[in-house]
């Protein structure tokens, strides 16, 4: 689904990310992780197109996407999540989403002005689904809450619900955890879960090593841009490099 | 919601009988006169206010309605162009191309340097149309722009008879401009504004949307440059210059940026004020200013916020009343 060859970013002479290599088959649930300034979120942005990269390439169901602009790439259905609070924070929630949905509602600029019977009937659906959407991810409740003034924890599941409107094939999460309680720590796990039972494949950036190895099957460990193991939750965590990578060596400890 | 809707329209309907009397069986001709002024402001800042939904400020508007008065007035005058409802819509369809085209490179830019680029674009088409003389009269200008052509049998020739024009070439304007603001179009465009990267990572090409709420608003400008240029038969470049551009903002801004209602308001009242206040005509642009500190610091919402503030003021008093007498 996703072949990520040779993927390099330099910023001057400092390589954030250095000629990363992934594959994904549709079905999975990868983790990415690594010490923060590992490269995890930029690696990211070379993948959806908030940056280009300086070599390599990312294809994409066997379309190459490399340095195509982001609102490609989500169209083609690799969408993603930030790690910052990234809403609409004037709109209700239930509007964010509805925003979302629009965009892959096949109606033409004319329709929608003109609001014709097949966009009527399309914007229904559209808000149909982002009312299931806002139940699925747990805020239900908030769906007339203005979304800048939602919690912490509901803005990152609002996050999350925009990503899920695009009708993604493949969902990159950056980090969904940070900042939350673990009581939705716990909700949010039961729900990449969940996603995933569901057929939805995932990419998962997560710094919360716990928490990730208790979701994903497979990870890639990155540190300084740089792969340093790849596999199974039993082979990260015995890996010598990753134990280093996060502990620090003997004579760093001492 | 249904409910206010309808008295919306209802109460817009209404306004909208009454300026027809008016101009049915008033025939004051100054005051029609300001009356077209007003309407022509009216579209031009509602047409303004599009392009700041969308998260640009734009200070290129009076550029665009150079454009369509110049392209009106040559084509009619230079050309011989025969129609003149031709030229105008000639006028707009330039603006809205003229829009497309610099808004490629221009939307790429964020927050003040677009801005910036707005006034660079404004001087480059006064000093295009002043120095071209022999296309556009240069600092002279162009005059006996003629007048708009009978159509079903109404001669353009009264201020009555460029009143009406102005009423439905109005109206017109904000139907359109009110019908994009509500569509999904409209939505996507406050989406931009609020987190234009969250816009693009969930499938919007920004990009296509800036440029065209760039090019709508230029449209609007430039059909209402052309209507103004056969309306008072004559145009010189800085008729529409930066200074104008800048009122535009202001009537924006005074009226209130947050509803479509508010721009008609401020473009209303401030373009009625000068004409009422004609002795302190040379200290305008400082009483322009004046109003524009005093709105941004105590009405922010505009002067459309006037009435719900004034509503609260006085609940705040009635309801302390009796605490005080008792």
């Amino acid at each position: 689904m996703l072949r990520v060859k040779g993927l390099t970013k330099n910023f001057g002479g400092l390589k954030a990310v250095g000629s990363v290599d992934l594959s994904i088959e549709p079905g999975q649930l990868v983790g990415l992780i690594g010490p923060n300034g590992a490269g995890k979120t930029t690696f990211f942005n070379l993948l959806t197109g908030y940056l280009r990269p300086s070599s390599g390439k990312v294809t994409f169901e066997g379309k190459n996407v490399t340095g195509k602009k982001p609102h490609y790439i989500a169209g083609r259905g690799m969408v993603r999540s930030f790690q910052q609070n990234a809403i609409f924070a004037d709109f209700t929630a239930l509007e964010n989403l509805i925003l979302a949905g629009h965009i892959h509602s096949g109606l033409n600029c004319w329709q929608a002005i003109l609001k014709t019977k097949t966009c009527r009937r399309r914007e229904r659906e559209i808000y149909e689904k982002a009312e299931e959407t806002l139940e699925l991810v747990g805020i239900g409740d908030l769906a007339n809450a203005q979304a800048g003034s939602l919690a912490h924890g509901h803005k990152r599941m609002l996050g999350i619900g925009l990503a899920l409107m695009c009708e993604p094939k493949l969902l990159l999460l950056d980090e969904p955890l940070a900042g939350m309680n673990i009581a939705e720590v716990d909700d949010t796990l039961v729900l990449v879960r969940r996603l995933w039972e569901d057929g939805l494949t995932i990419l998962l950036i997560e710094h919360n090593m716990r928490a990730a190895m208790s979701v994903c099957e497979r990870f890639l460990v990155l540190n300084f841009g740089r792969t340093i193991a790849e596999g199974t939750p039993e082979e990260i965590r015995s890996n010598p490099e990753v134990v280093k990578a996060y502990l620090g060596t003997a004579a760093d400890a001492a | 919601m249904n409910k206010t809707k309808r008295s919306r329209f209802g109460i817009a309907a209404v306004f909208l009988v009454a300026l027809v009397l008016f101009g049915v069986f008033y025939s004051g001709d100054y005051v029609l006169h300001v009356g077209v002024l007003v309407m022509i402001n009216v579209v031009l800042a509602s047409s303004l206010r599009l392009i700041n939904l969308s998260g640009q400020l734009s200070l290129a508007h009076g550029g665009f309605v150079t454009l369509g008065a110049y392209a009106s007035a040559v084509l009619l005058t230079k050309v011989g162009m025969s129609s003149t409802w031709l030229a105008l819509l000639i006028s707009a369809v330039l603006a809205a191309v003229i829009a497309v085209v610099i808004g490629i490179p221009f939307t790429r830019l964020k927050g003040i340097y677009f801005t910036i680029t707005g006034i660079f674009f404004v001087q480059v088409i006064v000093l295009t149309v002043q120095q071209w003389r022999s296309i556009t009269g240069g600092n002279g200008g162009l005059q006996g722009v003629p007048r708009p052509d009978s159509i079903l049998g109404i001669e353009f020739a009264s201020k009555t008879s460029f009143f009406m024009l102005a009423i439905v070439l109005m109206v017109v304007s904000l139907v359109i401009l009110w019908a994009i603001e509500r569509s999904r179009i409209g939505m996507t465009f406050l989406g931009i504004k609020q987190a234009d990267s969250l816009a693009e990572s969930i499938g919007i090409n920004t990009t296509v949307y800036k440029v065209a709420a760039f090019a709508i608003g230029g449209f609007f400008a430039g059909l209402m440059g052309g209507f103004y240029v056969q309306y008072v038969s004559a145009v010189d470049p800085t008729v529409f210059g930066f200074l104008p551009t800048i009122y535009m903002l202001i009537y924006v801004i005074v009226g209130g940026e947050d509803s479509f209602l508010g721009p008609m308001v401020g473009a209303a009242l401030l373009t009625i004020l000068p004409e009422v206040a004609r002795p302190l005509q040379s200290w305008m642009p400082l009483l322009f200013a004046a109003i524009l500190m005093v709105i941004i610091f105590l009405l922010p919402e505009g002067l459309v916020g006037l009435p719900h503030r004034l509503v609260g003021v006085l609940k705040k008093r009635t309801k302390e009343q009796p605490d005080a007498t008792s």
